[in-house]
């Protein structure tokens, strides 16, 4: 397992794979993988999903990814 | 005298009515919901909310081993222990039992962890008459001096087929999976077999039934139970049938992802290629179940599969992530017993039948302890990341103070409780539990004894004690020491 971090200006919920799970701008364990991430059905952000692979990030240096308000 | 000429008659009759026998069709379902949004009335985890006395703060999980009645023996008495045990927190009282939220079930676990899933704390006593002093075996037997022997003459019915029919009689009577959701109640129950095609963990769950477009609601308890227990040359498998295609299944975005690249996630792509096996109905029309023990006999796999990912029904780091968890505990209720070493004590090599089970059972024991190891890995390595992280976060708040730092609350704990018979103090009683046969009849006096030794290696355990202290008075936690501070 590794962690990502998805950055954003706020605080909001973020989606893995479709699943809802964890908060932006707070590093959280997802399993090692391909993932798709997006921040909801509520799409005023850009861009509408980021692809990352997840391998074994560990807290002090997550798997980053952001996304920009629209 | 000779018989009256319509005996051989109606014996022909009955033989070919017999050999009509079918186990139970699956019915199709008209759509199926894999959007991870759980749709209202399936089996999923997500229908069990955290209500009333559970809370998900502490999300404890069950797990009870195969091992015939000796093993339903030894779950029934933790369960009588965990609802002695209270959690005094100053603003609640409950017991242990009342925040257990999950039960992973093996074999003779299974029967356990059914009755109480299904029929509930205030029923529990009755499963010591019902099922742990009754001669199931015995009962069984019986059936095969009845017209019921017939019916074993079709191909598409099986000693395990009647197997379901006798445990439905006698302990769930009629009781689906629906049942289970409409309690709408925790502990949410897996009963767990082994898909003997693929030699992989098939858990009674609807996610495991969405591929096959199957409805597991409609699946009978006793069936479920039976699969779990058809221990491999004695009973035989149980069938399902699969109804790929005939759905509007649509494969979820974790299948997808998990089956791309073997060399990121080797479990996952496993379990992902396992999922869409199911989705070939015209390779695999029929999926048949065995005993659980071959791939897992404690009920651990589904746990550690809840531990590692995050878009499946159940999943614990999907809970942990949204911070819905303060503390996860594991109680792996183990009936092991070392009665394979029979073999060594016989200077003849064993036969066909004695090399069968030891083929059968020896697997089962190798790759439990496996389970076990990779879950206590997963605790060592929580504690070490949240470690990490403290540190780290301090070192942060150094470099920009007044910045607050990430939380760390979502990295919970995993507590471990293992219980086996070898945690015996006493030799002649340890070396007792040890030898007790896995068998469904055994004498009263056994079943009690084994269980009240559950309830005592209970109350024994340090990890389950100091567990239980940090529930009640909260943890007075020595300070983190970080390097060079």
């Amino acid at each position: 397992m590794g962690f990502l971090l998805v950055e954003y200006p706020t605080d909001r919920q973020v989606y893995i794979d479709d699943v809802q799970c964890g908060t932006t701008n707070t590093p959280f364990q997802v399993p090692n993988g391909r993932h798709i991430i997006d921040l909801g059905p509520y799409r005023n952000y850009a861009p509408t999903f980021r692809r990352v692979e997840v391998f074994g990030e560990p807290y002090e240096a997550p798997k980053t990814t952001s996304f920009d308000p629209e | 005298m000779s018989p009256p000429r319509f005996v051989p008659l109606a014996w022909a009759t009955i033989f070919l009515v017999g050999a009509c026998a079918h186990y139970p069709h699956t019915r199709p379902t008209a759509a199926t919901d894999t959007t991870g949004r759980f749709g209202r009335g399936n089996y999923r985890f997500g229908n069990f909310p955290a209500s009333g006395r559970n809370s998900d703060s502490i999300f404890v999980v069950l797990t009870f081993s195969g091992g015939g009645t000796r093993a339903a023996a030894f779950a029934y008495g933790a369960l009588l222990e965990l609802a002695r045990t209270t959690i005094d927190t100053g603003a609640h009282t409950r017991s242990l039992l009342d925040e257990v939220d999950v039960i992973s079930t093996i074999s003779g676990g299974s029967f356990t962890g059914a009755y109480y899933a299904l029929y509930g704390m205030d029923s529990l006593s009755s499963f010591e008459n019902r099922f742990l002093n009754w001669n199931a075996e015995g009962a069984l037997k019986h059936q095969l001096l009845t017209p019921t022997l017939f019916r074993l003459a079709s191909p598409n019915y099986s000693r395990s087929d009647l197997a379901a029919e006798v445990w439905d009689k006698r302990l769930f009577h009629g009781a689906t999976f629906r049942n289970l959701v409409q309690r709408r109640t925790r502990p949410y129950l897996i009963i767990n077999a082994t898909d003997i095609a693929i030699g992989s963990p098939f858990s009674f769950t609807q996610e495991q039934f969405d591929p096959m477009c199957d409805n597991l609601s409609d699946f009978p308890i006793a069936r479920a139970v039976a699969a779990s227990s058809a221990f491999p040359g004695l009973l035989t498998p149980i069938t399902v049938e699969n109804h790929a295609g005939h759905c509007a299944f649509s494969a979820p975005i974790w299948a997808i992802s998990d089956s791309g690249d073997i060399h990121l996630n080797a479990d996952a792509y496993r379990a992902a290629r396992d999922y869409f096996s199911y989705t070939e109905s015209g390779l695999r029309p029929y999926i048949h179940l065995m005993d659980g023990g071959p791939s897992d006999n404690l009920g651990i796999r589904p746990v550690l599969r809840g531990l590692t990912s995050i878009a499946r029904d159940f999943s614990l780091l999907r809970l942990q992530g949204n911070g819905q968890l303060r503390r996860i505990v594991v109680i792996a209720i183990n009936a092991r017993t070392s009665d394979i070493s029979a073999i060594n004590r016989n200077p003849n090599p064993p036969g066909i039948f004695g090399v069968l089970l030891a083929a059968a059972g020896v697997p089962f024991d190798n790759y439990s302890n496996e389970s076990l190891t990779r879950l206590q890995m997963l605790s060592v390595e929580r504690r070490a990341t949240r470690l990490g992280a403290e540190c780290y976060n301090r070192l942060l708040a150094q470099v920009h103070p007044g910045v607050p730092p990430p939380d760390i609350a979502a990295l919970v704990p995993i507590d471990i409780v293992h219980i086996t018979f070898e945690e015996v103090k006493d030799p002649a009683a340890r070396a007792f539990f040890l030898g007790i046969p896995t068998s469904f009849a055994l004498p009263s006096a056994t079943v009690a004894r084994v269980r009240d030794v559950a309830g005592e290696l209970l109350r024994e355990n340090e990890e389950l004690q100091q567990i239980l202290e940090a529930l009640r008075y909260q943890e007075r936690r020595e300070p983190t020491r970080c390097l060079r501070q």
